[in-house]
């Protein structure tokens, strides 16, 4: 009998190339996350053990002990989250785009024209995250990157609360082991101790929705977006599951902001949308993704991206994915939307002048 | 006394531009009587209202200092300015943005005098609706 190890890496029937590299970034990022966890509660405990003991008349915690642990304990966390960081971007990116956004900084047209637009159109935004060009049609939209967000904030969130719980562990079993009667601290632990163990699900959770249904590619037949115009989308979906149900749809937002007495609220409301794509029971093999087409038109007469400072006309490819046993994903994909009239551009009149 | 009124006029009537189009206008301050008139400001500007707070654009400016006399502010004042490509008028449902040409009268006693003509540029439909539902 082979070794567990030798089958994650070796046997090809039994885990693809494409599976066993996701399985092999999950592995990575749960030992990094193991590693910023120590590191953290090595911190904590280095920390908290300097404050007591130099505070006592016994400091078995010397300066140059202390500081070594401070350097390797930070030196864990930091290791940590770049392994973290690493192995995410390369579970939830495909190779493709990892590879594009690398060669982003060459020669792209489209950039160059969007630039030139933003000058001509200055409430048309194009400062959203530009294609790249596409494998099948012309280019590739990219998600919007706020789940990767989600995920980073709850580790932090999570982090801070596990040091915290330490800290206040410590004092306590310091106290205890010194026959103080004082468990104040213990006590005032354990909502922190919750808060770490509620924080850490949350942290599963987003991790989960950046991974389950693995990446989601879009490409489009032409770019910016005119109202009116026919386009074609090419939809990829790869990943590891069945997927239960898959919808995409265009969706307008106006978005709106304002100050409620002290506080500044922005609220958000979809004002159209239309369905592309809908399937059920997409059986997605890890050998290859799961594709299709299907048109794309902005209705003529409908509104083009526009942003202000408070006010905000947005358009996006939504598409939301359900696997079995997995949280909803949505991933959204900003589109620019141009007036759909733009002809020749208008010539030089003056636009302001002042006489005395 | 009567104060001082502007009035402004398009020579479209119908008030619907399309980017590139020119807009030409003008205006007359009627009964400016014994006022004196410190400056005079037209501005073809978009603005926005609705939920979220107003935000507004000036695509055109001019500016005359005065003093200005009675003479002058009778004498029909013209402007015209090519509309740019965007943003169109739009009627959202919290989001509106609208066109207009506005002169400001700034007067002796430092009060203002205002007066706005709306126009629409482009041809966006009012509200699009849920087409999916």
């Amino acid at each position: 009998m082979r070794p567990w190890s030798s089958w994650l890496l070796s046997s090809q029937k039994a885990l693809s190339r494409s599976k066993r590299g996701w399985w092999a970034g999950v592995t990575i990022a749960v030992l990094a996350s193991l590693l910023i966890l120590v590191g953290v509660v090595w911190l904590a405990a280095s920390v908290t053990l300097f404050t007591v003991s130099s505070g006592g008349e016994s400091s078995y915690m010397t300066v140059p002990f202390f500081i070594l642990q401070l350097l390797l304990s930070v030196a864990m966390i930091g290791i940590g989250t770049y392994l973290v960081m690493i192995s995410m971007w390369k579970v939830s990116a495909s190779v493709e785009r990892r590879g594009a956004l690398l060669s982003q900084a060459t020669e792209f047209e489209l950039l160059k024209e969007l630039r030139g637009l933003r000058e001509q159109m200055p409430t048309v935004p194009m400062n959203s995250i530009a294609p790249t060009p596409g494998m099948v049609l012309g280019y590739r939209l990219h998600a919007s990157r706020r789940n990767l967000w989600g995920l980073v904030g709850a580790a932090a969130v999570f982090v801070v609360f596990v040091g915290l719980g330490a800290v206040l562990v410590i004092v306590t079993y310091n106290k205890v082991s010194l026959q103080l009667g004082d468990y104040s601290a213990g006590a005032l632990a354990i909502p922190f101790l919750i808060a770490a163990i509620w924080s850490f699900g949350y942290f599963v959770k987003q991790l989960l929705k950046l991974t389950s249904i693995g990446p989601t590619v879009l490409e489009i037949s032409d770019y910016p977006i005119v109202p009116g115009k026919e386009y074609q989308i090419q939809l990829s979906q790869s990943g590891r599951l069945r997927i239960q149900l898959l919808d995409v749809t265009l969706v307008c937002y106006e978005e709106a902001t304002f100050k409620q007495g002290t506080n500044i609220r922005t609220e958000k409301k979809a004002v159209f949308s239309q369905r592309l794509f809908r399937r059920r029971g997409i059986n997605v093999d890890s050998n290859s993704s799961f594709q299709t087409q299907f048109d794309l038109m902005v209705p003529e007469g409908a509104m083009h991206s526009f942003n202000s400072d408070s006010n905000r006309v947005q358009w996006k490819i939504e598409i939301y994915g359900q696997a079995k046993g997995f949280p909803r994903v949505r991933r959204s994909f900003e589109l620019i939307v141009m007036p759909h009239d733009l002809g020749p551009e208008p010539t030089n009149h003056p636009r302001s002048r002042e006489r005395v | 006394m009567s104060r001082p009124a502007i009035h402004i006029s398009l020579t479209d009537e119908k008030r619907v531009y399309q980017p590139g189009d020119v807009l030409v206008g003008q205006f007359v301050v009627d009964n400016p009587g014994d006022q004196r008139i410190h400056a005079l400001e037209a501005s073809v500007i978009w603005m926005t209202e609705g939920k979220g707070e107003e935000d507004m654009g000036v695509h055109f400016f001019d500016r005359q200092k005065g003093p200005l006399d009675a003479r002058q502010l009778e004498t029909p004042c013209k402007f015209s300015t090519v509309l740019p490509r965007s943003p169109f008028s739009y009627d959202g449902l919290m989001i509106r943005v609208r066109w207009a040409v506005r002169v400001r009268l700034f007067l002796e006693s430092e009060s203002e005098l205002t007066e706005e003509l709306f126009f629409r540029l482009g041809s966006v439909d009012s509200i699009l609706g849920d087409l999916s539902a």
